[in-house]
């Protein structure tokens, strides 16, 4: 199951594919899954190519096996290759997928959601976190007859223009015209900015916590989201709550419910279906008279075997109290590390939600030798990363959190010596 | 992504960047010795554009440098900021303001040596094909490159708003294990400095080699696809080295054909 610790990996047969990927597909492998956006430093430490997954680990097409804390950026909350929602997914399969009609099994999934999290009242169903973000966009600007939109600054809610910034290519200046920030944990500056422009703003979006990469993660200050909702609700201004990332992991109630509040929209995507692509915009009843007159819909985005697959993931996640058990163990995997670290004479911090935990080696304030002892760990067997919030999933092990922390300790006893 | 650009701005980068890089051109290029062995003795060449700080080049037999006091004044006056991106163009001509000797010095000295920059800055084909031309031309154009990304940073909306998410430090441009260039990023304004590096910088860009940059700048190379298969490589703070290069996207839009 293990291997030794002390020989890194090669990978010969990534670097292969990755020249023909080179060849048909731009950059290879664009987007947050390759290396430049993956920010695998240096490029040479980190496979490129995965083969096959079970439970917490994958392997790379060179037979190089990896404890996994990215659980592919979060979906797989159960453990890859889930038996009881392969199953699940399979007796749906052999059903039907996509058909001209929508199966019931949506309906069914929807029943649950309404019964899961605190804040709906009705679940719209996309494929991507960002369709549901864009959706819940278009819901704010439709029911407000409103323009602006408020974000807070280090945000991230998908990739359609809208999301993006003006220095980014391809994005006009106009498709962020109106959108406006504010500082994380700042309530002062959000009624300020509320005032200035009062009577145009349509939305106020946000993850649960700060979760931004390259920067520690910030919980809510005390009693901030319940001035959030306030402010919301005296300005007539619709509060998202995007819980792409988060959702399922905290609370499965919703990340909203987790601190105290009721969103008006909630955005769920990533751990919903345990890797079966699904995603779902929820909301409260006054709001479902303007989603339905919206425009907005896909190809497969009634497709059945994610919709029986989610309610096998959801019922699986009631079933442990994932979250309880994502508490447990994120807090004894950070404890660890940080000791380990500490070991070494270095200092590591720990930051955001024990399920989510963003790390940083601190001795340094360029992240270099964060990077450095990322890499050793992952030519080791640890899927870390040097620039993003981590993922949990229940299928680890106590033996698998003493598998990371013996690769983390070689990994730093390799930085510590220079 | 502005669709548009200010034509302040290019003269900033004409001015700082291009122009910027004769003393670079002097030191690297060997062509530059024969033209500079025309220098009679030390001139100084003033350019002077309305509405921007005079920048003054002092040439003596075998250096440019920037600034300093020479024997000979000549001054180079442009109307504006428009006339001096038509100059670099080659589409207009600035009003000298000096005597004989140094209408000679403008005609036999400073005007070579800037169309031996343009011909390095926009090489042919048959240039390209030779190894060490192909090298100094990479070379310049990164000098001109990485310059105008600090031009660009103080100066042009886009710019600047790239540059509001750049945090304190220095960001090093390195290409191979001999050619270092820096920005130092302070209070959101960054400034250029091509000396070898001091200290380490908080976060750093570094082409393979010469080629690498030069194909890259010249948009003959995607910096994704070098990033991806290892020929760019970056380390460190990654948001200093994501929004420099965002601006660097912007300078294309200035200095693009």
């Amino acid at each position: 199951m293990t291997v030794t610790a002390t020989t890194p990996y090669t990978y010969t047969r990534s670097r292969e594919a990755f020249a023909r990927a080179q060849r048909v597909i731009p950059a290879g492998i664009p987007g947050h899954q390759g290396p430049s956006e993956g920010c695998y430093i240096p490029q040479a430490a980190f496979p490129l190519f995965s083969e096959r997954a079970q439970g917490s680990r994958f392997w790379d097409v060179d037979g190089n096996e990896y404890l996994d804390y990215m659980c592919g950026y979060g979906p797989n909350v159960l453990g890859y290759a889930d038996p009881v929602v392969d199953a699940a997914a399979r007796r749906q399969a052999a059903l039907e997928d996509v058909v001209t009609i929508p199966s019931a099994t949506m309906v069914d999934l929807a029943e649950l959601l309404v019964d899961t999290v605190a804040s709906a009242d009705w679940a719209f169903f996309a494929k991507n976190g960002g369709d549901t973000t864009t959706l819940a966009v278009m819901t704010a600007r439709a029911a407000t007859r409103r323009k602006k939109v408020v974000f807070v600054k280090g945000y991230y809610h998908g990739v359609a223009p809208w999301t993006q910034k003006l220095d980014y290519p391809g994005v006009l200046e106009e498709d962020v015209a109106h959108n406006l920030m504010v500082p994380w944990n700042d309530l002062a500056a959000l009624e300020a900015l509320f005032r200035e422009h009062r009577g145009e703003i349509a939305a106020f979006i946000s993850t649960p916590y700060m979760h931004g990469d390259f920067v520690d993660n910030e919980l809510p200050a005390e009693g901030y989201w319940e001035g959030v909702r306030r402010l919301c609700d005296e300005h007539g201004i619709v509060l998202i709550m995007d819980d792409v990332r988060a959702g399922w992991r905290l609370d499965l109630a919703g990340s909203d419910h987790h601190y105290g509040i009721e969103a008006d929209l909630i955005c769920f995507c990533k751990a919903i279906g345990n890797g079966y692509n699904l995603a779902a915009l929820c909301g409260r009843e006054e709001l479902r008279e303007t989603v339905a007159s919206l425009t907005y819909t896909g190809s497969y985005w009634m497709s059945a075997v994610p919709f029986a697959a989610s309610i096998a993931t959801i019922t699986r996640l009631k079933e442990l109290d994932a979250p309880a058990m994502f508490r447990r163990l994120g807090t004894a995997l950070t404890s660890g590390l940080v000791e380990a670290a500490a070991g070494h004479g270095l200092t590591l911090v720990a930051s955001g939600e024990p399920a989510l935990f963003y790390l940083r080696l601190a001795d340094d304030d360029s992240l270099a030798l964060h990077q450095r002892w990322v890499a050793e760990c992952v030519r080791r067997g640890v899927w870390f990363t040097s620039h993003h919030n981590h993922f949990l999933n229940t299928s680890l092990t106590d033996a698998d959190l003493a598998r990371t922390l013996e690769i983390a300790d070689e990994a730093f006893a390799v930085v510590a010596a220079g | 992504m502005l669709t548009d650009t200010d034509p302040r701005v290019l003269a900033h980068i004409n001015l700082f960047a291009v122009l910027g890089a004769l003393p670079a051109l002097a030191a690297h290029a060997p062509e530059a010795a024969a033209i500079l062995a025309a220098v009679d003795r030390p001139t100084v060449v003033r350019l002077r554009v309305r509405g921007m700080a005079e920048t003054p080049l002092l040439f003596t037999d075998g250096a440019i440098t920037a600034g300093g006091a020479g024997k000979r004044e000549a001054v180079l006056l442009l109307r504006s900021p428009a006339h001096l991106n038509a100059m670099v163009d080659g589409a207009a001509q600035p009003l000298p303001l000096t005597g004989l000797a140094g209408l000679r010095f403008l005609t036999r000295v400073f005007a070579p040596m800037t169309d031996l920059l343009g011909r390095y800055l926009k090489p042919s084909d048959e240039d390209l094909a030779d190894p060490a031309f192909r090298a100094t031309s990479a070379r310049l154009t990164l000098h001109v490159a990485i310059a105008a990304v600090a031009q660009v940073a103080n100066t042009d909306r886009s710019g600047r708003f790239s540059a509001a998410h750049i945090p304190d430090g220095q960001i090093g441009v390195e290409v191979g294990d001999g050619i270092g260039l820096r920005l130092h990023a302070r209070d959101h304004a960054l400034t250029f400095d091509p000396a070898p590096a001091s200290s380490p910088a908080r976060a750093a860009l570094a082409f393979r080699d010469l080629d690498v940059a030069g194909d890259v700048l010249a948009g003959r190379a995607s910096a994704l696809a070098c990033l991806s298969d290892g020929r760019l490589a970056m380390r460190g703070f990654i948001p200093m080295i994501d929004n420099v290069s965002r601006i660097l996207d912007r300078v294309g839009h200035y200095l693009g054909d």
